[in-house]
């Protein structure tokens, strides 16, 4: 290890033990435990629970093994194994030693990554240094290509890795947010799971705010501010002008929400409506009476609200305006001539 | 409400009107609906409604945007008298979305309808289409001229009822959210400045 790995030895000799395998066994075995002879650790448990005390992990060895092939397993291991690989990446954070954190991670790259190598490319070691102690960048979502978050999702979970790397997978790594060639930040898939849930109206405004972060930090508020968002439905043919319940919708932030409706009043009345908008005297049915007894008035309120979402669709870089008139195209209204 | 008030509006502050299918609408042009607007041809009486709502909102009283039909909740429905009902309504059904018939829904269409004239911003016209009077004003609701008196229920261009005074009390007593029920008085001379409309 001292000629292979050197920067793993103070690592090595607190938490890892090397024995020989029992009954001659040519297979080695990898154990996580609890304390130095504890029990031994489940690979669905977080080796860093305090409960567990200091954790380590402990290699039995086919006695024919050289020294060589002894380190290569161990590394190996290291990248893996998933609990080793959790301890390992704990320790390297925490003694602040980015480049065994980029080892490591080089290490599980190499061992069955090559689809994911292959998106990530040169900006692993960038992400490493950049996000220290994240975990593993897996896949890389391009925020100025739509459709990467899907691939860098699909590549992440197509590793050949089985199911404990795959969990393993799921537990530490995060996918790198590059815009085009300038590499942004690394988000833990966890996240990166929760925007895939994401409305592709919701995905393309995440993309949008990424879009200006300049900063890992701007951009790790920007997504954990919109994932903690609450969203509406919102009908942007408004129901009270004669919108279908069955319309193309958009979901949008609901203080954005809030704030188009704000502006649709403004506009109507700009536009010269002396109605209000909800209670009694401005409800759907008033609405409906007036638009009866008013030719092109109609029309006239859509004007206000094609106005009203532009400016929120400036402001807040979502696209109500598009679906206002992909609605008015394909008829999702009651037409008052 | 107000004692000495004959006629009671009985009317929906939803904002959730109903959505008929685009079917319904298509074949509702070709029979009840008129051609030149989104309202029901006068002298249609009971129509059945297909909507893409699952079932309407805002219990017990809303209406459908397409023909401006009313629809009404059976809890509503059993406060207005059976044979007030027999004799002023036309009632149809309601189907909900997949074409689900909705048992505690139903279409109601009066046998007279009332305007409810406003103070200001009156203007009315009447549909090339049907010659329906299509009526639209601000301000203080009443009723001009006195409203013929052969019914108890009467359908209001306001897309809900007028209703006499022992209905309206036996409704505000419910206390419905979604519902108003406010005192209409009859005027001897309209405050819109049109006098009496086309009939």
């Amino acid at each position: 290890m001292r000629a292979v790995a050197p920067g793993w030895l103070p690592f090595i000799k607190q938490r890892i033990t090397l024995t020989q395998t029992s009954g001659g066994s040519k297979e080695p075995t990898t154990t996580v435990r609890a304390g130095e002879h504890g029990p031994a650790v489940g690979w669905r448990s977080d080796p860093s629970d305090p409960s567990f005390g200091p954790t380590t992990i402990h290699f039995e060895i086919p006695r024919e093994w050289n020294d060589a092939q002894v380190a290569q397993y161990v590394l190996g291991q290291l990248a893996e194994n998933d609990l080793a690989h959790r301890i390992a990446a704990t320790w390297a954070r925490d003694s602040k030693t980015p480049e065994l954190m980029s080892h490591l991670q080089w290490e599980r790259f190499k061992s069955g990554m090559k689809t994911v190598a292959a998106l990530a490319g040169t900006y692993y070691k960038a992400i490493a240094g950049l996000a220290p102690g994240s975990g593993v960048a897996v896949a890389a979502w391009d925020i100025e290509h739509g459709d990467y978050l899907g691939a860098a999702l699909g590549a992440a979970f197509m590793l050949p890795l089985g199911k404990i790397g795959k969990a393993g997978v799921e537990w530490t790594g995060t996918v790198a947010i590059k815009a085009g060639d300038k590499l942004i930040a690394a988000l833990p898939l966890k996240v990166i799971q929760r925007i895939q849930k994401l409305h592709p109206d919701q995905q393309a405004l995440l993309q949008g705010r990424l879009l200006t972060a300049k900063t890992k930090e701007e951009a790790a508020g920007i997504v954990n501010r919109f994932v903690n968002t609450s969203f509406d439905n919102h009908h942007p043919l408004p129901k009270f002008l004669g919108g279908d319940i069955d319309q193309f919708t958009a979901r949008i932030p609901r203080d954005v929400h809030v704030e188009y409706h704000a502006e649709l009043r403004k506009e109507l009345k700009k536009a010269g409506f002396t109605l209000t908008v909800g209670s009694k005297s401005g409800s759907t049915a008033a609405w409906y009476r007036h638009l009866s007894g008013n030719p092109r008035s109609q029309s006239e309120a859509f004007n206000a609200v094609l106005k009203a979402s532009g400016t929120i669709d400036k402001k807040h870089g979502t696209n109500i305006g598009d679906i206002v008139i992909k609605n008015l195209m394909n008829d999702e209204f009651t037409y008052f001539p | 409400m107000n004692e000495f008030t004959d006629y009671f509006s009985l009317r929906s502050s939803t904002m959730n009107a109903c959505s008929m299918t685009h079917d319904a609408r298509d074949k509702a042009r070709l029979t009840w609906a008129c051609s030149d607007g989104p309202h029901a041809k006068p002298g249609t009486e009971a129509v059945d409604v297909y909507l893409q709502d699952p079932a309407p909102r805002d219990k017990p009283l809303n209406f459908v945007m397409f023909g401006g039909i009313t629809v009404l909740h059976q809890e509503l429905l059993d406060l207005l008298g059976a044979d007030n009902i027999e004799r002023d309504l036309y009632i149809g059904r309601v189907y909900g979305r997949g074409g689900k018939l909705l048992n505690d829904w139903v279409s109601a269409r009066g046998r007279r309808h009332l305007i409810l004239r406003g103070s200001r911003e009156a203007r009315y016209r009447v549909c090339a289409g049907c010659g329906r009077v299509l009526y639209s004003a601000m301000g203080k609701q009443y009723l001009y001229p006195a409203p013929p008196t052969d019914a108890a229920i009467y359908e209001s261009d306001l897309l809900g009822f007028v209703v006499t005074h022992d209905i309206a009390e036996r409704i505000a007593a419910r206390k419905w959210r979604r519902i108003s029920v406010d005192p209409l008085p009859v005027l001897d001379e309209p405050l819109d400045g049109l006098g009496s409309l086309p009939v």
